[in-house]
Formats: structure tokens, sequence, C-alpha cells
């Protein structure tokens, strides 16, 4: 069950939102209540105790014009004070901070000092930068995190060039991206791949760079609201044994079913193409065996011939 | 609850709307909220809890002298935030993260992120949420657990407070420790803690996922416990799998010039990198495990050779031989 929420939070929001309440204006419930972390039945109730609240005389005039109306929220006249955008608090720009770590934004950013601006005195950004850490080694990534997701917004299709695990290159392709989402950290879009005509996911921090080509796609209607990170077993399933499990977890091989035994474990892990599970089981030094099926055996004896002849010069 | 909420939105507007400072009994009179017939320091002890809750919201009140009386009245330039210019591209990264790490119980500062985002200009109103994500995914043990205890120890390491928790660790002993919490970080969708284990006097990294029954020390809830080192860096803590271990040798790798661009992200701001005359790039760090840098090694090439010491280069091609060996036709 969630949390109950405090008054001081139900304030706080409500405080937040009110540089919104345009006069004049009809703003989607769900839309405010999302842009602000509540429910839109939660925000319905803030709304109906923010319209009874104003300043002295208490007059109808004096009081916040504004009420639900199904699923909108009218806003009549402004509100009587409190207009403009109150400064962040230090744990609200934390929070911010934390956020745009984990996509690609390092302490020193310009987004980040920019927005150090509207902080309050209190916020330390240097003890932010010190003490909190979402991602480490994100050299460019906000750019390129900023460009996928604006594209994805304006249904622009983009030109990335991306190292794929799989082959192990580096090469341009050319996607429409549809939506992003997170998984243990990494930042992933979902996108359809011009090249091959296929929706594909592409892990953000792959792509040395991502430029918007300013040429609009149009997107599929009923498109899945979210996604989430799934592995394709498009190319077959493999079985793995491990000699030792002691330090085997299961979450570093995806979609995988395991079986462990009193010294070692099995695996059936599934791969869309084979590059990925080689070099998987390449890097556990001859302590993991594929058992089958041949292609894949194949793919790791490769790999590894030619990580040898690599490191051989 | 709404009664207090009311109060609370009637102060701010009050305070916020006057252009003078008024005193407490100014405020008491004009602000709906307040109780009729309250004696004088219930009234006070409220009002001081009231101001509390404006300065979590952001609203910043000056006091200033009032013929002998506290005066009150907004301080403008703590309290207004000055217009931010954002691009399109910064207001969808904006919209974009807070859609999926807001409700992601597994972010531990969801709310504020939310409130912060609002504040910045806002989510809604505009075509974007097409890039927005279903949540839920930053961690996958727990993520209630790990994003409510790393929101607890973040609060500490703000206020300075030793924290203290039962900890398992990878041998399944499980120990009571006392730490003094300098930083904490994400790292492949877990928290950790790094602090100073009174007990032992030394430096230490809890991952929260082993933590069991943690305490912020009540004692002095507003006095910090201790100070953190002045040069503490919490990202120095952010170590690679073969950096674990109690004696580390430099080593020296190299990443080809078709790969060197990966080099920044790969390792994670720990050793330096030095680009070559032909675009490669070396990297020299410390590692504690020289079988566990050949294994990062071959998981994130190709690319990647070892260059330093002539232990690592034998160390990965003995492993290379064994997988071809356990692979053969």
């Amino acid at each position: 069950m969630a949390p109950k929420t405090t008054a001081a939070e139900r304030t706080r929001r409500l405080l937040a939102i009110l540089p919104a309440l345009t006069p004049g204006t009809e703003i989607p419930l769900a839309s405010l209540a999302a842009s602000v972390g509540a429910t839109p039945a939660e925000l319905a109730a803030d709304i109906t105790t923010l319209s009874m609240c104003g300043v002295p005389p208490f007059d109808p005039y004096d009081l916040v014009d504004v009420f639900i109306d199904g699923e909108t929220v009218v806003v009549g006249m402004g509100v009587p004070a409190l207009d403009r955008a109150v400064r962040l608090t230090p744990a609200e720009a934390r929070a911010l901070v934390a956020a745009l770590q984990t996509a690609g934004f390092a302490p020193g950013d310009p987004l980040l000092a920019r927005l150090a601006t509207v902080a309050s005195a209190e916020t330390d950004t240097d003890a932010l930068a010190a003490h909190i850490r979402t991602a480490a080694g994100s050299d460019g990534l906000g750019d390129v995190y900023a460009t996928i997701v604006a594209a994805a917004d304006a249904a622009e299709s983009v030109v990335i060039t991306y190292f794929s695990a799989s082959s192990g290159t580096t090469r341009t392709r050319r996607i429409q991206p549809l939506r992003v989402f997170n998984n243990r950290g990494a930042w992933y879009v979902q996108a359809l791949d011009e090249g091959r005509a296929e929706e594909r996911t592409f892990r953000l921090d792959r792509m040395r760079d991502a430029v918007a080509t300013g040429e609009h796609f149009v997107r599929v209607a009923g498109a899945a609201p979210g996604a989430t990170f799934e592995m394709s077993a498009a190319g077959g399933t493999a079985s793995v044994h491990f000699d030792d499990a002691s330090g085997l977890e299961e979450r570093d091989w995806p979609g995988a079913t395991m079986t462990r035994a009193a010294v070692g474990a099995e695996a059936q892990v599934p791969y869309a193409t084979t590059g990925w599970l080689a070099r998987r089981v390449a890097a556990a030094m001859g302590a993991a065996e594929v058992t089958g099926p041949a292609e894949m055996r194949d793919a790791v004896r490769v790999l590894a011939e030619e990580l040898l002849a690599e490191i051989d010069g | 609850m709404s009664d207090l909420i009311e109060r609370l939105v009637n102060l701010a507007l009050y305070l916020a709307s006057t252009r003078t400072p008024v005193s407490a009994e100014t405020i008491r009179a004009e602000v709906i909220g307040y109780p009729d017939g309250q004696d004088e320091d219930a009234f006070l002890r409220m009002f001081e809890r009231d101001k509390k809750q404006l300065r979590a919201c952001g609203l910043m009140l000056e006091v200033v002298d009032l013929e002998g009386v506290p005066g009150y009245r907004v301080d403008a330039d703590a309290s207004y935030a000055g217009e931010v210019r954002l691009t399109d591209a910064e207001r969808a990264t904006l919209r974009a993260v807070a859609a999926a790490l807001a409700s992601d119980p597994g972010f531990p500062f969801g709310s504020d992120l939310a409130i912060a985002v609002a504040k910045l200009g806002g989510t809604q109103g505009e075509a974007g949420g097409v890039a927005a994500s279903a949540p839920g995914a930053l961690t996958d043990e727990a993520p209630d657990v790990q994003g409510a205890v790393a929101a607890v120890l973040a609060e500490a390491v703000a206020s300075r407070k030793r924290v203290g928790f039962g900890y398992t660790n990878a041998a399944g002993e499980t120990h009571d420790r006392e730490v003094e919490p300098y930083g904490v970080f994400f790292s492949d969708g877990r928290w950790y803690v790094v602090g100073r284990d009174t007990e032992r006097d030394s430096r230490r990294t809890y991952a929260v996922r082993r933590m069991r029954d943690v305490v912020v020390n009540p004692r002095k809830p507003a006095a910090p416990d201790f100070e953190a080192p002045a040069d503490f860096s919490v990202v120095q803590h952010m170590l690679l799998p073969f950096q674990y271990g109690p004696d580390t040798s430099e080593c020296q790798l190299r990443f080809s010039a078709e790969d060197a661009w990966r080099a920044p992200r790969l390792t994670g701001g720990q050793g330096t990198l030095e680009t070559q005359p032909d675009g490669s790039a070396i990297w020299r760090v410390g590692a504690a495990s020289l079988p566990r840098l050949a294994r990062w090694i071959v998981e994130n090439g190709p690319g990647i050779t070892p260059v330093s010491p002539p232990e690592l280069r034998e160390t990965l091609a003995d492993g290379l031989r064994k997988v071809v060996a356990r692979h053969g036709a």
C-alpha cells in the first residue's frame, strides 16, 4: 500500500502548481496530477481544497478561482498571489541532480549549472556532486539523451552512431525513437530501425552520437505506453553449464532459467544473436561452457580465437 | 487534514501578497485557519510549525523588527526563482526522467523530483509524454526497500547523522554496523552507502540490499554527529568489478582508435585516459584482481587489449585458451 501523503506534502505540491494555473485555461486533470506525482483523485481533492483558499478579506474574488469539471481543471481568474515559481528546496535540487545524472548529465554539465540558479541558497551543489552519484562515466551521454527524447516527442527520425555489443562493431543507423525506458540504471530507446524495418531496442550509452534529421515520421496509433527490457529468443536458446555457481547471479543472464546443483549450475539462456551470449560465456574464462546448440558453441570458440589473435597483435 | 492544508496555503498566499512585514498577531487575525480562542503560546507554536512547513515548500520568510515585535514577509530573492530558459530538448529530458523515475519505487527522491520538475515549468500542457517510460525498473531487487532505505541514507548524509543497521555480507554472515555516512551511489540497479565504520575506524562501502533495520541516530536530530572529509568524493568509491580487494596494481590497457570513444563511458571515471596520436587511448587503472580484469576486457570488447603488466596478458590468454579448449569441435 502506498504511504499516505502528508498535509505538508500536499501543500507543497499545491504551491508548486499555482504558477501553472493560467487564468482562463482548462487543464486536463490527469496531466496536471502527473506533473506533481499525484493521482487524479488526489489532485482533485487538493484542487477542491485550493478553491477554498485565498487572501483577506476572503471575498469570492479573493479566493483561488479554480474548480474541477469532470476530467478537467478549470481556471478562472488569476491566483491572488504566488503566481511565479518558487525556488527548488535542497531536497528537490538533490532529486533533480540524481535523476539527471542517470541520463548522463554529470556534475559540471551546463544544464545542471543553469538549474542550480533556481535552487535555494541552502543548496550546496558542490556537496551534491561529491556525495550523491547515480551514474559514472557518462561522457557526452547527456546530449545523446536529450536528442533522443526530444526526437521521440517530436516524432523525428534520428541518425545514431551505435556500438553493437552483439557484433562488436560501430555503425550508423537511422531510427524512429518511440519511447525510452530505464533498466538497472541504463537507458534504452525502443525504436523502429528504418534500415531493417523492425522495432529494436538500443542502449543509449552505446551511442557515440545522435543527430536529429528534421524529418518526421507518423506514430503508430495504439502503441504501448511503456517498454521494458526483454531478452529476445529469436536466435534460439542455449544450454550453458557453469562450473561454479557461488558468484553466479541470475540477473546478469536476462531471461535465463537456472538450475543450481551442489557445485555448479545449468542454465537455459535465450538469445537473439550469438554475439552477446558468446561474449558472456567467453568472459567466464573457461569456467562456463555452452553445451548446445552447436552454432552457439562455435560462436564462443570463434570469439575466443579472435580475441587471442587480437592480443597477440 | 484539509484544514491544515487550507491554513498553510492561506498563510503562503497572504505573506506573498503583503508588501510590508506583518506581525504574528496580524497574521493570526487575517489568515483563516488559526483557531479562535487559541492561547498565545499554542498559537506561536503552531505558527512556528507553519513557517517550517512553508520553508519545506521553498517559501523563505525574513524577519524584520516591527516596532519591537518580529515582522514577517516573504524573502523574495531567497524564495522566487528566476526564469530558466530551456531548449525543447532540455524540456523533453526533464519530462522523460520525471516520467520514468518520479513514481519508480527504486528511486529514493520521487516526490521531490516531481515537484522540482513542476516548479521548472512542469510536464503538463505539452505534447510530450511519448518518450515517457513505464517506471519501476531502476532496481530489479526489492525496489521498494532499496528506494526507501536509500532515501533515509541520503538524508543521513545530508544531515550528517550516524546510522546503525544489520548487515549480511557476501559470505552470509550478519553483523551490526554503525556508520558515519559520507555518500550514497547507485550502480547497476543497486544502491550503496559509503562511510566510516565507527567500530573498524575505516571507510567502507555497504550494499543497501544487504541491510536490515536501518536506524538514524535519534539523539539531537538537528545536530550533526560528524564531519565528512573535505576531499570526499563518492565517485572514487564507484569501483569497477576488478577493483575490489586489498592490493591494487597498476595496469595499462589500450582502446583501439575505433573504440576509443567508448573508453570514458566504460571506465567510469576510474584511472586515467590518455589519447594517443593514432587515435587509440591508453587507460591506466588500478586492479585488485587480474582475472576479473581479464573478464572485464572480454565482456566489454572488442578493441580493448592489455598492455601491462605481462601477467595480465598471460591471464587473459590462458583464460581464452581454456574457452577454446572447452568449445572445441
